[in-house]
């Protein structure tokens, strides 16, 4: 009995019996539900906090900008603002005018107006919230100037000026103050005191009180209280399993015309389904229980594009999401530059390549995607598979190769590789990576964890190797988040520790040159140097490889983030 | 004939075992071959290669490595352990056995330590419970004692231990502990031992009744010899039975833990991610059918291990049984002397 339990339950799991439960079918014409796979759950839809891209995307389904991207056409466009800022120059300061929709209003009937700028403002900047990406996205607006005769008019006063200015100012939600400070708390508070980082401001007892209760968990959870100028209004959210979205009965730009893509919601209702293992997303699609497939791995796409062809359109734009082997540059045994060189030269790039991205992708010198060829540093050979160089590399970092494995004053080189589990392409990379170093000798110990665990891993230093996807966009080349020092830890994405006062300058002058010739020079130093330092070393620029259902139309793909635009979606027109 | 090809499945088991732990590729995974991605079988794969390019059959064969090093000191474990406790708490029952009260509350502390503690410290724990506890029978403390309720102890783990799913107890206790191939073996001990425990306590429970046992006790044998010498022969052949049994459990619980991907490396060759990887491509039906083939055969050739006419608890002793006899003939030969 025992035996035919086992195989049962084998079985089970192999056939994917535990895939996905039957949802609601899609419904009405006008209004059809879009049901989206997921790999891992948004773990927060706090629109301040924002952990992954896909908190990211459920938040626009909730919140508005005052700009937001166009994918097809990689353009700025207004969102909630009425049109793109003008820009002015005075002093020191750069002065950002805009106007907020005349038709835009909260869900309680109330016009957003500039104070709702600036109670943002002071949200984003208020201490003792987990609000510190968002406040680095801000850190360059000064203050608020508010028009006493427009109140929807407003000018953004920022420090210096960088051409990122204009795109960054209005990358942060719209947040309604009468759902997030009803008691409004932080009226009294000025502006300027909360940017200026007073650390006073944190003892103030309205501060105090907002931050107990901003942070109250279970309020970021409530579809009553997580609800902004969006066309969606969250319908459920059980953990690691499902996310739903419903339609507005009536959204502020319902009536506008002609409805830009921007300002257009057509699905009734959004599901979007966490399915961590492909194969089980995989099968799911296929049985109709999902509509949309982003980001779906190599082999399953290129096997749906086979077999299934009559059920689904395939798109796969180039994006700018690149895979990297990161280095923690701080553990002792890779903080010389030429171990991490050799480690980079132990990765077989073009094999992988071939294997995991069946023909599509692109190879790179760094993290600037090659497409962009006025900032691409073409001039940097491609690094090759030499685990031979490499093992000559690692012995002029001092290791010297003995019977048990490489060794530096008695210390063993071993080296622990994380990355996230159920994720094919990175499972291929690690054991690769293994199979070139166990030829050299060098032990690397393979640790797939669950993406939650492994955040908090990155956040703590806790690893030597870790493979991680980094998602750009052609806007800004501002890279202080992810390579200046200041962004290691728990405010930034530096994972890999990198960084000196060099660097930061670098970095720094990178973001504040305006003119593009020199930004573009300036930006080429930065690869080099990340060339030479490898605090990672990017394998490949992935495609965006996305299936959706033949029932829907106007899925807009673009190599952006999320790389389709979901409120677009139309049901198509029934074959004949 | 049957027997004779589990035995000779079973020991090419071994073999294979044998050769993934000290042979040429000793410690080393299957190598990739990224250009024979999921390939069926054919003369140059016999049983075809997996997602990652790697030989099914080179898989399979260094898989049976974990398989040894794993399962079977698991399954060996899980019935000592069982016939031990089985056998302490059916001879003593819950009164046969007084401690010191101050060992017992030392004892008692040690054991509460062990539960809230981290994993890697409880054996500390118990062992500092164990040394004090011995001293206080050096030290000028009350020597008032109580009774060890080990029968009450043992039952109860059982029924705890019973009353949790297995896998869900397994998953939980693997969650605690980086994967390491000692701890999943400590995992498996741990919830694999309850029914030999179980059967060891009731064959113990009614052989200490017995004449010869009385009168082996009368005659002031040691407990041990009587254990040992008296009752475990005539316990022998029903407990023998049970570590097929937890072998088979054993087996299946890791390979179900390999193919979740818990608890081992993917580097490392198991059973259960071989199949496990059959979810990467659902056409791949060799690496299904290899994985399947492996583990049904194994399964079928440890049942066939079991003597048919021994099964359950068919050799319960009675009093005709030669063994008692014999041991009844020496102890009364020994009363009379």
């Amino acid at each position: 009995m025992l035996r035919f339990a086992v195989i049962w339950g084998l079985l089970s799991g192999i056939l994917g019996l535990t895939a996905c439960s039957p949802s609601s079918s899609p419904h009405s014409a006008s209004a059809p539900t879009v049901r989206v796979c997921w790999p891992r759950d948004p773990e927060s839809l706090n629109p301040v906090t924002l952990p992954n891209a896909y908190a990211v995307q459920a938040n626009n389904l909730l919140y508005q900008s005052l700009l937001t991207v166009d994918g097809p056409t990689r353009r700025h466009v207004p969102w909630l603002a009425a049109d793109l800022p003008a820009v002015e120059h005075r002093d020191s300061l750069t002065f950002l005018h805009y106007r907020l929709h005349p038709q835009a209003t909260w869900d309680n009937g109330t016009p957003i107006l500039a104070q709702d700028v600036v109670f943002t403002l002071k949200v984003l900047n208020c201490p003792g919230l987990p609000n510190e990406s968002l406040r680095g996205l801000v850190s360059f607006i000064r203050d608020v100037q508010t028009d006493a005769a427009d109140p929807r008019r407003f000018t953004l006063v920022c420090r210096g000026y960088a051409p990122e200015y204009r795109d960054n100012s209005g990358e942060f939600p719209i947040l309604p103050a009468y759902l997030v400070d009803p008691q409004a708390r932080l009226r009294s508070v000025p502006l300027q005191q909360l940017t200026q980082a007073d650390s006073s401001v944190a003892s103030v007892a309205a501060v105090q009180t907002f931050q107990q209760e901003f942070n109250q968990a279970a309020r970021w959870r409530d579809p009553r209280t997580l609800r902004g100028s969006g066309p969606y209004q969250l319908a459920g959210w059980q953990a690691g399993q499902q996310v739903t979205f419903v339609r507005k009965p009536r959204w502020w730009a319902d009536g506008l015309k002609p409805a830009t893509p921007a300002l257009t919601a057509n699905p009734g209702r959004i599901e979007f389904h966490v399915v961590p293992n492909p194969a089980t997303a995989l099968l799911a699609l296929r049985r109709g229980e999902l509509d949309v497939y982003p980001n779906m791995p190599g082999p399953d796409f290129a096997r749906l594009k086979t077999s299934d062809s009559s059920s689904f359109r395939f798109y796969s734009p180039a994006s700018y999401r690149v895979v990297v082997l990161e280095m923690n540059v701080q553990q002792p045994a890779l903080r010389d530059a030429r171990t991490r060189q050799a480690l980079a030269l132990l990765v077989d790039y073009d094999r992988l390549l071939r294997a995991t991205q069946y023909g599509q992708g692109q190879r790179t010198t760094g993290l600037i995607s090659p497409r962009e060829k006025w900032v691409y540093h073409d001039s940097l050979p491609l690094r090759p598979y030499a685990p031979a160089e490499a093992a000559t590399l690692l012995q002029r970092a001092g290791w010297q190769r003995g019977p048990d494995g490489w060794r530096r004053a008695g210390q063993p080189l071993t080296l622990r590789l994380f990355y996230s589990a159920s994720d094919r392409t990175y499972a291929t990379v690690a054991l690769l990576f293994q199979q070139s170093a166990r030829q050299i000798g060098l032990p690397v110990t393979l640790h797939p964890t669950e993406a939650g665990q492994l955040s908090e891993l990155r956040r703590n230093g806790e690893f030597d190797l870790s493979l991680r996807t980094l998602y750009g966009n052609p806007f800004a080349y501002d890279l202080r988040p992810l390579l200046h020092t200041g962004s290691i830890g728990s405010g930034g994405a530096n994972r890999s520790r990198f960084g000196n006062a060099a660097s930061d300058r670098l970095l720094e002058t990178i973001y504040a040159t305006e003119d593009s010739v020199s930004k573009a020079r300036l930006l080429r130093r930065l690869q080099t140097l990340l060339y030479q330092e490898v605090p990672f070393t990017p394998l490949f620029f992935e495609p965006n490889r996305l299936a959706v259902s033949r029932r829907f139309a106007h899925v807009r793909p673009s190599g952006l983030e999320p790389g389709y635009d979901l409120p677009s979606f139309t049901l198509a027109p029934a074959q004949p | 004939m049957s027997r004779w090809l589990a035995g000779l499945w079973l020991l090419a088991l071994l073999l294979a075992a044998a050769w993934a732990q000290f042979g040429p590729a000793a410690g080393q995974p299957a190598p990739l071959n990224l250009e024979q991605l999921s390939h069926p079988p054919s003369a140059q794969h016999w049983l075809g290669t997996d997602p990652y390019g790697r030989d099914v059959l080179t898989d399979l064969i260094l898989g049976t490595r974990q398989l040894v090093i794993i399962s079977l000191p698991a399954a060996l474990l899980a019935s000592a352990l069982g016939a031990v406790l089985g056998a302490a708490a059916g001879y003593w029952g819950n009164t046969g056995v007084r401690l010191r009260t101050s060992a017992a509350v030392v004892l008692l502390i040690g054991i509460v330590g062990a539960l809230v503690t981290e994993p890697a410290e409880a054996g500390w724990w118990l062992l500092a419970a164990a040394g004090l506890s011995a001293c206080t029978y050096a030290s000028f403390l009350p020597a008032t004692t109580l009774a060890l309720p080990l029968d009450w102890a043992v039952l109860g783990a059982a029924a705890w231990l019973g009353a949790v799913p297995r896998l869900v107890l397994v998953l939980s206790l693997v969650a605690l502990h980086a994967p390491a191939g000692w701890w999943l073996v400590s995992i498996l001990t741990l919830t694999c031992w309850p029914s030999t425990a179980r059967l060891t306590r009731t064959l113990v429970q009614q052989l200490r009744q017995r004449p010869y046992v009385e009168a082996g006790r009368a005659a002031g044998y040691s407990t041990g010899r009587l254990l040992w010498v008296h009752l475990a022969p005539n316990v022998w052949p029903s407990l023998r039975n049970t570590l097929p049994l937890n072998l088979s459990i054993c087996l299946g619980l890791q390979t179900t833990l390999g193919f979740l991907g818990i608890g081992l490396s993917p580097d490392q060759a198991d059973w259960g991610l071989t199949l496990a990887n059959a979810r990467l491509e659902p056409g791949a039906w060799w690496l299904v059918l290899s994985g399947l083939l492996a583990l049904t055969c194994t399964m079928a050739a440890i049942y066939h291990l079991l003597p048919a006419s021994d099964a359950g608890l068919a050799h319960l002793p009675t009093a005709s049984t030669a063994a008692d006899v014999t041991n009844s003939q020496q102890i009364s030969t020994s009363i009379e002397q």
